[in-house]
């Protein structure tokens, strides 16, 4: 475990949706800084982890904190302060149909009123730039290809200056090309400095940018470690549950070569 | 066994959707006063319900105070009271039928587009991104859509309510001959405080029943595209039924009011 201060902390949290138990005695950690990946197959409850930290779901039991700040009872009204160092990039990326590119990126700026207008344009555009979409600045969302919706979202995400960053499926139904170019994007934030949380079934992805991974089955915490350990793992309860997640055995020796090289 | 348990889970069921949506309510209610206020979105709003139900309210009001015209005619000729045909008109479109006919309208274009706005919304994950982005949805989207209904319905009640005198008044005058001073000294003579008073609390009412049905509907829909039309068909039901239960009811106690 990093040294550094835990940006998130979830302590045996348990989880249940429409009558379901969806999350069982859940705890891990991200320090500030950090990339965490969550693995895991469809129905596992990456997103619902997400949507936990976010404040969306309320857990039945155990604890969450997030940057300091306990959110695991913290009413409705509070939680848009804690937000405000928070982004979340949605699997479909969520941008607000009825609004051009321009706006659903500076969003946030212009919802808080802080900067001026020429200000709140400069960094709209230079996170359009980051994601190298600033052509677009003018259009819909519905102009826009899927990956370019994802990359809008990470600009969404950039702009509002959060030091903290949660993906959903950020290459989901991307073709290589597109989910390549993210892939990058999410390791020059790392490089910056940023703090990620990223669920995934792309393991390609997940061994480039992770600093730590962790890998959920049915709700239940099956491995947390660094991706150089997920390499080495013999356990072939996990290698047989990757398989499903969508790693060809080929693919697996590939990625658990590369790491050992490494 | 089973079927008191099924009876117990429908309860239990339409409990927790009078709860939400009265908690709902609250909230809504409670942002009118509380920055921030969103003008350019109410402003949006307003133009939307208002400028654009215009149209079909202006075409109920029309048929409505033409319809009324030829019926009252019939009922009153026996009588040799053709002439206070515009009294029967004045008092039912301003008590009565305006503000119902026109909620009825409004609900069906203005209530289930706010319905299926904010359903498309839920599903799409968009009222989740505006959570995220440190906005709430319910202050946001469900204060500035509340905020155009309460002022725009009862204008758009009135513009009714004008355009139903000037429908019977073309009947009035074209069909049953009745000269246009005594129909609109009848019409306007008829008409008391109490039941301007009546015409504008109840438009106020309704509209605040179309808006919070629908957000109610959009917000908590679930299940995809198909979620979205069931909602958008709830919002229409529900909006229609409720408008009419507390027409009677404020019809009551408008009459127990001495």
């Amino acid at each position: 475990m990093s040294d550094r201060k835990p940006m998130i902390r979830l302590q045996n949290v348990h989880l249940t949706l429409d009558d379901k138990q969806v999350l069982h005695d859940i705890s891990l950690e991200v320090a500030a800084g950090d990339t965490k990946v969550i693995l895991g197959g469809s129905g596992s409850g990456k997103t619902t982890i997400l949507r936990l930290i976010l404040g969306l779901y309320k857990a039945d039991r155990g604890r969450i904190t997030v940057d300091g700040q306990d959110i695991t009872r913290m009413p409705e009204r509070r939680l848009p302060a804690i937000r405000q160092n928070m982004a979340m990039v949605f699997q479909n990326a969520a941008l607000f149909d009825s609004l051009t590119v321009r706006e659903n990126v500076g969003y946030r700026l212009w919802e808080q009123r802080k900067l001026s207008d020429d200000v709140i344009e400069d960094v709209v555009r230079r996170s359009l730039q980051f994601v190298g979409l600033e052509e677009t600045i003018d259009k819909m969302p519905g102009d826009l290809s899927g990956g370019m919706r994802k990359r809008v979202g990470i600009a969404r995400a950039l702009a509002s200056g959060a030091r903290l960053i949660l993906y959903d499926e950020p290459t989901a139904g991307l073709d290589p090309i597109n989910a390549f170019a993210i892939c990058k994007l999410l390791k020059c934030l790392k490089e910056k400095g940023v703090t990620q949380v990223v669920v995934t079934h792309d393991l390609d992805l997940a061994f480039h940018v992770a600093d730590r991974i962790l890998l959920l089955q049915e709700g239940r915490i099956v491995f947390q470690g660094t991706p150089r350990e997920l390499a080495g793992l013999q356990d072939p309860a996990i290698r047989g549950f990757l398989d499903p997640a969508g790693l060809p055995a080929e693919e697996w020796n590939r990625l658990a070569g590369r790491m050992a090289d490494e | 066994m089973t079927g008191f348990l099924g009876v117990k889970t429908a309860v239990l069921g339409y409990a927790a959707v009078v709860q939400e949506f009265t908690e709902l309510c609250a909230a809504t209610f409670a942002n009118l006063f509380r920055p921030p206020f969103y003008a350019r979105e109410t402003v949006l709003q307003m133009d939307r319900i208002g400028v654009g139900s215009l149209f079909i309210v202006v075409l109920t009001g029309l048929f409505t105070g033409m319809v009324l015209a030829l019926q009252g005619a019939v009922q009153l000729e026996p009588y040799g009271a053709t002439i206070y045909v515009s009294r029967l008109i004045s008092t039912s479109v301003v008590r009565e039928l305006g503000p119902v006919l026109a909620a009825l309208m409004i609900a069906g274009r203005v209530g289930t587009g706010i319905a299926s706005e904010l359903a498309s919304m839920t599903v799409t994950e968009q009222i989740d991104a505006l959570r995220a982005e440190g906005t709430d949805p319910v202050h946001k989207l469900a204060t500035t859509r509340l905020l155009a209904c309460l002022t725009m319905i009862p204008l758009l009640t009135i513009v009714t309510d004008g355009i139903a005198m000037v429908g019977g008044w073309l009947v009035a005058r074209l069909y049953l001959a009745i000269d246009s001073y005594f129909y609109w000294t009848w019409a306007f003579d008829a008409l008391r405080g109490r039941d301007l008073v009546i015409g504008l609390v109840k438009p106020a009412v309704f509209g605040f029943v179309i808006a919070m049905v629908g957000c109610y509907t959009g917000f908590s829909t679930k299940g995809g595209t198909v979620g979205v039309g069931t909602s958008t068909t709830r919002s229409m039901v529900s909006a229609s039924i409720l408008i009419l239960a507390s027409d009677f009811f404020l019809t009551k106690l408008f009459m127990a009011l001495p």
